[in-house]
């Protein structure tokens, strides 16, 4: 049967021909294959729930048929670019990098640069296109250079820290190509251009998004509301 | 004498190429790959054959796209997985060990590819705010509630088949300052320990009997990119007791081993950077084969460190006390995914281990981080003479 032109094999033949191939396994019983190919036929058939079939022989034993269908991917719907609200223009963010601090070792640190995440109908962050960019930084240059004329004010730069700022692509592109050799990291100044601004804070909150929708189902709107509306009330004090 | 944090170049005759790599793994050896791609990790293990003559896999993070499936379907071209498990879950078990690009940066794209076919989905806790976390994230929520999604932290174990799964770290005390950002996201990394074969009851015709395998089976120990703070709390959770003889201490060691964290084999922790290693941790692991993830030199943060691989051949092979030079590398069992030989890059490694210790081959397959992995350039490390 598999020798047949591949071309005149309807989807039902190529998967049954997958079942034959699985039942002439070494260890699967002759009778299994009888069956599949008709030349004997079985005691009994019992479907369970919408994927199981069970098939029972003539000296009892049984095999199971399972079917499962795996859906294709459907790439997402996406509505628009992620506005992370505070200092950065809405009308901004389509010409501005997604830039994340993604490690610190020692001295340098690393960041890794992506288009601006789209928002997909479900409100999760989406990054089109090709991988993160990565481009290394002394990381005592990165926080001067946020920190602006007041240098000294400006807190370490901490790893999961998210930039927002236009920058230099055929400079970063030429960098990200250069980085995999030991010397000075190149100065922030020389891909990012100003201004950059600090969406740490609704990044991370996105983060945590993406992270307990992942663990436990999201709440619908009626059912969050029913559990803010508790009035939480403290116990009397002794 | 080694001086340099470029790995040595390993001298001629101590490869055998084998084109058939898959003629020279038995149905009852687990086969651990640690794939070259750089300052990154991308670890597979695949575990011995099971009664109906499937293997399963455990997969420990997907550093870059493409290759881990490449090789997926490299070995799904031999008989070593040209069958799947009936029941679909090829990976009973896969493991983000946290959430830097370097070690989850293709880990997307493997389960969008493989997804279906995995069965629980292990990461640490601690959410960042790269493209890989969140699109790994996106993809567990629309598997749910087909992928189990757990947090392990020390002490948490599972058994697959054969191989027992240990989690070394992240402890109690630093998961649950994740939340604070008070912890290094490095020290969020799920630190393993791998024991094979964890069987232990043996079964003769209607009779079995609980086997003491006590020290008799293979250990790794994969150290993700645990650093100093993490360490620590794993000397608190697992000390060592092989000095102790109170009943206790005998009861922890029947369940944890006499040294928790000894292992013949040690995937070196965070790259062989400077702060992911001590000479104590080398000593407590005192390792047959250390294994180190990274360029050879240069790179984004010049890895491996020189002061780590001082001290990783001193808890090898102590010299303070004598002043003697360390033996090249290859000779103490350290061995780079970065390393050469007079034909070139050395690339990607695997070991074939069998459940009685006789057999742990070594093999490379050279390529280089961009390349996926071919089979054919398979060559078996012998001792030169």
């Amino acid at each position: 049967m598999t020798d047949a032109d591949p071309t005149d094999r309807t989807p039902a033949d190529r998967l049954f021909d997958l079942l034959l191939e699985q039942a002439r396994a070494p260890g699967v019983p002759e009778w299994i294959v009888a069956v599949l190919e008709g030349r004997e036929d079985a005691e009994a058939y019992q479907t369970e729930g919408a994927s199981l079939l069970r098939v029972e022989g003539s000296d009892g034993q049984t095999f199971e048929v399972r079917v499962q269908l795996v859906p294709p991917v459907t790439p997402p719907v996406l509505v628009g670019p992620w506005i992370p609200g505070g200092a950065v223009p809405d009308a901004e963010v389509q010409d501005l990098s997604y830039v994340v601090v993604d490690e610190i070792v020692g001295t340098t640190a690393e960041l890794a640069v992506t288009t601006w995440p789209q928002l997909d109908e479900r409100g999760r962050l989406r990054f089109p296109g090709e991988e993160p960019l990565t481009v290394r930084a002394r990381a005592e240059d990165l926080r001067e250079y946020l920190s602006g004329p007041d240098a000294a004010a400006g807190r370490a730069v901490r790893m999961g820290d998210v930039l927002a700022a236009r920058v230099d692509r055929e400079r970063l592109e030429a960098l990200a190509q250069e980085d995999d050799v030991a010397g000075d990291p190149p100065s922030p100044s020389d891909w990012l251009i100003p201004p950059v601004y600090d969406v740490g804070e609704a990044a991370r909150a996105k983060a945590k998004e993406a992270f307990y929708a992942a663990v436990t189902p999201t709440l619908s709107e009626d059912q969050a509301d029913a559990m803010l509306k508790v009035d939480v009330r403290e116990p009397p004090a002794p | 004498m080694t001086v340099s944090n470029i790995p040595q170049p390993l001298p001629p005759g101590c490869f055998e190429p084998d084109p058939d790599f898959a003629a020279n793994v038995a149905a009852e050896d687990l086969v651990y790959f640690l794939l070259n791609v750089g300052d990154g990790d991308m670890q597979l293990f695949l575990l011995p054959a099971r009664g109906d003559g499937t293997r399963r896999a455990l997969v420990v993070d997907v550093a870059k796209t493409g290759k881990l499936p490449a090789l997926i379907e490299a070995l799904r071209a031999t008989p070593l997985l040209e069958r799947l498990p009936d029941d679909g879950y090829l990976f009973p078990l896969v493991i983000g060990s946290h959430p830097h690009d370097d070690h989850i940066g293709g880990m997307p794209d493997f389960l969008a590819t493989w997804g279906q076919a995995v069965r629980e989905y292990w990461e640490p806790g601690y959410w960042h705010t790269s493209k890989a976390y969140q699109e790994t994230m996106q993809f567990l929520e629309d598997a749910d509630p087909h992928i189990q999604h757990t947090q392990p932290t020390s002490g948490t174990t599972r058994f697959v088949g054969r191989v027992k799964v240990l989690v070394l770290a992240p402890a109690v005390g630093l998961r649950r300052r994740f939340d604070t950002y008070g912890v290094d996201l490095n020290d969020s990394s799920i630190a393993l320990k791998l024991e094979f074969p964890a069987s232990r009851v043996e079964q003769r015709d209607r009779e079995r009997k609980y086997v003491t395998l006590r020290g008799r089976t293979r250990t790794f120990l994969l150290g993700a990119d645990s650093l100093l703070a993490s360490w620590a709390q794993v000397l608190v959770d697992f000390p060592e007791l092989h000095r102790e003889n109170a009943p206790a201490a005998a009861a922890i060691e029947e369940a944890l081993g006499p040294d928790a964290l000894a292992a013949e084999i040690f995937k070196v922790p965070h790259h062989a950077s400077k702060h992911g290693l001590n000479l104590g941790l080398v000593e407590a692991v005192d390792p047959k084969l250390s294994l180190v993830s990274s360029v050879g030199g240069g790179g984004k943060f010049n890895f491996p460190h020189r002061v780590t691989l001082d001290a990783l051949r001193e808890g090898v092979e102590p010299t303070t006390q004598s002043g003697a030079e360390h033996s090249e590398d290859w000779k103490l069992g350290i061995h780079y995914t970065s390393a050469r030989d007079p034909e070139g890059d050395l690339g990607s490694l695997a070991l074939v281990i069998s459940p009685t210790g006789r057999k742990r081959d070594l093999w490379r397959f050279r390529d280089s981080p961009d390349d996926d992995v071919d089979l054919t350039k398979a060559s078996r490390f012998v001792e030169p003479e």
